[in-house]
């Protein structure tokens, strides 16, 4: 491994493709994040296989002269072609957009597919270059794919940094946008065409039929950490640009092994897999965090409700628990309110300490407060708020039980006669 | 000798119709045109009768989704069962199995990913299908050395499809159409007002379990002949087509899979043409789609027409 790593960064045969897919990675998560919060993710699988018939056409025709820049060139003109026919058949055909991204993706596709047997037989040397885009290899980068992508790279930053905030107005509401002033018609035109550029600039590294994988995969890791724009280009750049170099670094240590690893597909599967981690481990928006908090809220709640039993049964058995239900863990519970000075056991019979008393009227405070809140400033009847407060009184904090007091003017009595206890 | 070396365009109509007796009696085998008409024709019949619902559900691109991921079931297949040459001549049940359940993971997946963990519709089935295709295309490259299947798979190599698989596409077509006829009208209530379904009796849910499963069996069988990407046009263009002319369900679902058997046969056939006046071999799928493509194009533009025509009179197509 590392020696796989001191070869990557030191000889200069590798530098060229690993800062290139780098570079070709951070403008691709980048442009997939603006994707993503527009909730147009699925447009990139369109338009980067529509790219295809025209990467074969521009390079039939124009391969002479233009060498590989025909390739490039004709998938851009594609590209851009099929996001008009998209915008077209949603505007003037009324088509759905999951039917239109269908139909041009088809029917594109399938001229792509036609040339492409044809080429094969008639003119080899430009179907090898061809092929190389359709699942993408890092190695067959060079010097001038390494000054395109740098060139939009640099471009692209800089036209976020010139334009972020009106490009923010635009993501998130273009009526407004149009209603200040700003040519939305020419943001979207701008949007569509440094899309387009993205794409195709990708496309020899990580080749087009996964290209998609690369729009979606690292806004969705940045999303589970931010809630911020800025933050969340940053970041979708960042696991990008990570997932180039491991997709690059992965190959060099399997190849001393035998294995021959695609980097196109690998970088996919890299940052896919960053994602799909993200959304699990994420702190604060993972799925595991919010099962602990779901988790610790359950336990609160139960311990709650037994110190609750008993400031309204003092001095019970352990049988009478028992027989008042939420059993589940019961001996686990009695145990930890005892050791944190809640409860005390005297001869067989368990009651609450003056810690636990204090505890337990708060919780009654607090329930009672919520009713009589509900009955008060929501006009809801008095015999069924009962259920509301049975669950508002683990959630209330100390911060929203002075504001209930001020609002309710420190009250004493709720809503069924019974006496609200005072701190 | 090839019975269809050297054959024209309107020649390889009459080639056929000659042959087509020796074939149902079957002492003639099938020749490689035949099998590839044969092949498209079923495809493209079970993708008319399939894709009318799935559009009208906009579901079109989860299917795109789907026939992505069909190739991870197929890999895994090939890796548990690695004696056999080619992984198409292996046991087509379980291709059809794991494929099923490779296409029953997608879903589960997607679901929970929109469902449990909130995130949005489009970026989950774009998530989840890249990431099985990619899985999929790492293990063909690592574990077999048909590195060539990633291609197969995008583009279809209905030129190399054999005799023997037309079978389970017929198969394949028998169980989609006699379904479909059965449960036509719950199909049909269940697509266009759920809540109503639900009065009726029907199982909007599982009617919708009743498409992707037949759905996923259609991605199987269509897998070879025509890729994971070309058989979206399969499923899209000419209920498309035909829905500018029609908006009775199953007149558009009849005519669509005329449609099928039109461009399947003009595409075979203008392909001989090619090969045989022009010497010119191209894929036979690419140039089917793209004859679909212009049908549609032309359809469009004479879609004018409907304000003239007679039998349009009074009528409102949107």
């Amino acid at each position: 491994m590392l020696e796989a790593v001191k070869l990557l960064s030191f000889n200069p045969i590798f530098q060229v493709p690993l800062w290139t897919s780098i570079l070709i990675c951070i403008s691709c998560s980048m442009m997939g994040a603006l994707l993503f919060v527009q909730k147009k993710s699925l447009l990139g699988e369109t338009l980067s296989h529509a790219a295809y018939p025209g990467i074969i056409l521009g390079g039939w025709l124009f391969f002479e002269s233009l060498a590989s820049f025909s390739l490039l060139f004709g998938g851009v003109l594609f590209t851009l072609l099929a996001s008009f026919l998209i915008e077209w058949c949603i505007r003037k055909k009324n088509m759905a957009q999951d039917t239109a991204l269908s139909l041009v993706l088809a029917s594109f596709w399938g001229l792509g597919v036609l040339l492409i047997s044809r080429l094969q037989f008639a003119k080899v040397a430009v179907f090898r270059e061809v092929k190389v885009f359709l699942f993408g290899q890092a190695a067959t980068l060079n010097m001038q794919d390494l000054y395109l992508s740098c060139f939009f790279f640099f471009g692209f930053v800089f036209f976020l940094l010139l334009f972020f905030h009106p490009l923010k107005a635009f993501l998130w509401d273009p009526k407004f946008t149009s209603l200040a002033g700003l040519p939305v018609k020419g943001a979207k035109f701008l949007i569509t065409s440094l899309l387009v550029c993205s794409l195709v600039v990708s496309m020899k590294c990580i080749g087009i039929v996964l290209l998609m994988g690369m729009l979606v995969a690292p806004p969705i890791f940045a999303r589970q950490f931010t809630d911020k724009l800025s933050v969340l280009l940053v970041l979708s750049g960042l696991i990008g640009a990570f997932s180039a170099f491991l997709g690059n670094l992965i190959p060099l240590t399997m190849i001393q092994k035998g294995v021959n690893l695609p980097t196109g597909p690998l970088i996919i599967s890299l940052a896919s897999f960053f994602a799909i981690a993200a959304m699990f481990f994420a702190p604060h928006k993972g799925y595991v965090y919010k099962l602990v908090q779901l988790h610790k809220f359950r336990i609160k709640k139960q311990e709650e409700n037994l110190v609750k039993f008993l400031w309204k049964n003092p001095e019970v058995s352990l049988q009478e628990i028992k027989d008042w239900g939420n059993r589940s863990f019961l001996f686990y519970f009695l145990y930890k309110l005892k050791k944190e000075g809640f409860l005390q056991k005297k001869e067989g019979k368990w009651s609450l300490t003056s810690d636990g008393l204090t505890k337990a009227s708060r919780i009654i405070r607090l329930h009672r407060l919520w009713e009589l809140y509900l009955v008060h400033q929501m006009n809801l009847k008095v015999d069924e708020v009962h259920p509301h407060a049975e669950e508002m009184e683990h959630v209330l904090t100390e911060d929203l039980e002075s504001k209930l007091e001020q609002v309710l003017a420190r009250p004493s009595i709720d809503p069924h006669d019974q006496p609200i206890p005072r701190q | 000798m090839h019975p269809y070396s050297e054959v024209s365009f309107f020649e390889f109509f009459g080639v056929f119709l000659s042959r087509i007796l020796g074939l149902i009696t079957g002492k003639l085998d099938l020749a490689t045109d035949e099998v590839q008409l044969i092949a498209l024709f079923l495809v493209g019949l079970s993708c008319s009768l399939l894709g009318a619902f799935l559009l009208l559900k906009k579901m079109t691109m989860v299917a795109n989704s789907l026939s992505h991921t069909v190739l991870l079931g197929i890999v895994l297949c090939y890796l548990w069962i690695p004696a056999k040459q080619t992984i198409f001549e292996g046991n087509f049940f379980l291709l059809f199995v794991a494929s099923f359940i490779s296409a029953l993971l997608t879903l589960v997946t997607t679901h929970f990913f929109t469902k449990t963990l909130n995130l949005q519709k489009e970026a989950s089935v774009g998530l989840v299908f890249t990431s099985f295709f990619s899985l999929a295309i790492l293990l063909v490259n690592v574990y077999t050395k048909h590195t060539h299947l990633g291609i197969e798979a995008v583009m279809g190599n209905i030129d190399a499809m054999h005799q023997n698989e037309i079978l389970p596409l017929v198969l394949l077509t028998a169980i989609n159409g006699s379904i479909f006829l059965g449960v036509f009208r719950g199909m049909k209530v269940c697509t266009f007002d759920k809540t109503h379904a639900f009065t009726l009796g029907f199982s909007p849910r599982l009617y919708e379990y009743l498409l992707l499963f037949l759905l996923s069996l259609t991605l199987v069988g269509a897998f070879r002949a025509v890729g994971v990407l070309l058989v979206l046009a399969f499923l899209v263009i000419p209920y498309l087509t035909v829905r500018i002319w029609s908006f009775h369900l199953s007149r558009i679902l009849q005519y669509s899979c005329l449609l099928s058997f039109l461009y399947a046969a003009v595409g075979v056939a203008l392909a001989r043409h090619l090969l045989s006046c022009y010497q010119m071999p191209i894929s036979t799928s690419g140039l089917v789609v793209v004859l679909m493509g212009i049908g549609y194009v032309f359809s469009l533009m004479l879609s004018k027409l409907k304000e003239i025509l007679p039998m349009y009179k009074g009528k409102e197509l949107a």
